[in-house]
């Protein structure tokens, strides 16, 4: 296998002398999305701000292609931020409420291709949006008028506009509804097919990562205890965390089959 | 409805209709609702944000915003509480009919301990001495299997995590030994595993009390797995209402069936392609004609589009309200 783009050694977090993230390894390459599963306070969050230098990390490594993003001076963090992008999981708190979808599309155009002529950048947002399957109509309105998926489809095209090497998604379909969570997750994976992004994909929920995720990994108070292909994982999870993990799912269908 | 014409309704809803006053007309939360839940019985209600399920419930509390205008009936226990003066209507609300919100954060109040919280409800509803209260709201910690209630009475909401706060937050409406708790999406703040035990304390607590229960979620697995029957709303009318197990074994109407097939199910084999429902529902302010569904409906024709289908019996315990039922 070629290098991968992202190589966490170590990374731990400490807030106040209390242990967030103990020292976490992972690799991901790229093209692949690789599912992080935990319960709330096992870390998963702090993971994906620390890689992201959101929070300060307190040990370890981020290995941006080759180079430590955790030691690199801010215009290089600037620079390869553009190549990182991350989808939170609040997508209405997470909009600007006072800036239009349009706007909110247009911003990392204004900050990382300033040059743009602004024709081009119009059409690089309608093309976006229409990605993400919304209609143009769409590009005037403030997200108090939208749906909680249409905010996280704006969320995702967001992220997406400036054609990112990898998405962090820190459980961006836990708040909406299971009917519609299932277009948020076939979106992202579309466009990681066409564009070929690698993903880290963050939930408390294995039924949700299941679907689109190539390797799993399961944190629990703050480390990585099983890390395994999709599949295997789901089809002989060998650490009890991950089965009991696996056994909260409910099975209504199957309890009333009998 | 009427299924359900038994005395022994704990709560019956009449042509329940909760509207909003807007520029030119009137937004419709809740479109003439009937339904009935019985002594012991765990009703689950299930619809995507804006169907008007919690709009519902909110009108049978009274605790809708003033703009609100609600229509119909509600029986509990047998006496009108819909339009009642709030002191009149408190002599229910929060002791024999109470409420357990989504957000365990916020239903909170911050600034106070616990046991205080707990204490009160007992002083205000029972007239218990604060003494008397605050054992009684330790026994409540202790049956919602809170670990070293002693501790967490001096607690702050803050310092609970959150299915501990939704631990307090059931353990608080069980004080007064309510004959039916409204639990609205109590578990979808949480995670998958904390779900699964505060679902267990729900059917735990029901076994134990009698109490009845009404589960209100989006997500019909949830719902499934605690209730007896299930009440299916979309754009504010219930458009299906089965047993569960009746309605885990064939859905009638096309949009609970949609809504099973979204029912994460990791026993099946994995598909690339997450089940989903296309677009989305219709907003309250949205006109009126035909069936609301008909947009997204995989067996919608042309009648659906200008006849609105009414709530019909099929079968002895079941209702739907379609014009091409699933067989």
């Amino acid at each position: 296998m070629s290098e991968p783009l992202l190589d966490v050694r170590g990374l731990g977090v400490d807030f106040r002398g209390i242990r967030a993230l103990g020292e976490v390894s992972f690799e991901i390459y790229a093209g692949e999305t690789l599912g992080l599963v935990g319960e709330s306070g096992s870390g998963k969050s702090t993971l994906a701000r620390a890689l992201l230098r959101l929070v300060p990390a307190s040990r370890g490594q981020v290995l941006w292609l080759g180079s430590d993003l955790l030691r690199c001076d801010a215009a290089t963090l600037r620079s390869r931020r553009r190549e990182l992008q991350i989808v939170f999981q609040d997508p209405t708190a997470s909009l600007n409420p006072r800036m239009t979808v349009a706007d909110t599309l247009a911003e990392p155009l204004h900050i990382f291709e300033r040059h743009l002529a602004a024709r081009e950048r119009g059409m690089r947002i309608a093309r976006m949006l229409e990605r993400v399957g919304l209609a143009e109509s769409m590009l005037g309105r403030y997200p108090h008028e939208l749906s909680g998926g249409q905010c996280q489809r704006i969320g995702v095209a967001r992220a997406m506009m400036l054609h990112p090497k990898l998405l962090v998604c820190d459980e961006p379909v836990s708040s909406l509804d299971v009917s519609i969570q299932g277009q948020i997750v076939n979106l992202l994976s579309d466009l990681q097919r066409e564009l070929g992004t690698a993903m880290l994909f963050i939930s408390h929920n294995l039924a949700v990562v299941r679907h689109i995720s190539h390797r799993v990994a399961v944190i629990h108070e703050g480390n990585l205890i099983e890390s395994a292909a999709c599949d295997v994982l789901f089809a002989a999870p060998t650490h009890p965390h991950t089965r009991a993990l696996l056994a909260a799912v409910p099975d209504p269908i199957g309890r009333h089959a009998a | 409805m009427t299924a359900h014409p038994t005395a022994l309704s704990t709560l019956r809803a009449r042509e329940l209709r909760v509207e909003y006053p807007i520029p030119g007309g009137a937004a419709a939360a809740v479109r003439g609702v009937s339904l009935s839940v019985d002594a012991n019985e765990c009703l689950g209600v299930v619809g995507e944000s804006g169907s008007g399920k919690t709009q519902l419930f909110l009108a049978v509390m009274g605790l809708l915003p003033s703009a609100a205008r609600v229509a119909g009936s509600a029986l509990f226990e047998g006496e009108e509480i819909l339009g009642r003066a709030p002191d009149d209507l408190n002599r229910v609300r929060g002791s024999k009919l109470t409420m357990v919100f989504q957000d365990p954060m916020t239903s909170l109040t911050p600034h106070l301990k616990i046991g205080v919280q707990l204490a009160e409800v007992l002083v205000h509803h029972r007239g218990a001495s604060w003494g008397e209260a605050e054992r009684m709201a330790l026994r409540a910690l202790d049956r919602v299997h809170i670990p070293d209630p002693q501790r967490r009475l001096k607690q702050y909401p803050h310092e609970l995590s959150g299915g501990m706060r939704q631990r307090v937050m059931i353990g608080m409406s069980l004080l007064c030994e309510p004959a039916l708790v409204i639990a609205d999406e109590p578990t979808s703040a949480l995670d998958v595993t904390v779900q699964a035990r505060i679902l267990d304390l729900l059917r735990e607590l029901r076994a134990a009390t009698g109490i009845s229960i009404v589960l209100i979620s989006h997500d019909l697995g949830v719902v499934a797995s605690l209730a007896d029957r299930v009440v299916v709303m979309y754009a504010g009318r219930v458009v299906e209402s089965a047993k569960t197990a009746d309605l885990m074994r064939g859905a009638r109407h096309p949009y609970s069936a949609l809504l099973l097939q979204c029912v994460p199910d990791l026993r099946q084999p994995r598909t690339d392609r997450m089940p989903f429902l296309p677009g989305q529902a219709p907003g309250a302010a949205a006109p009126e004609l035909g069936c609301a569904f008909a947009p997204r409906c995989p067996r919608s024709t042309e009648r659906c589009a200008y006849e609105r289908p009414a709530l019909e019996n099929v079968g002895a315990a079941s209702q739907v309200a379609c014009h091409h039922p699933l067989p």
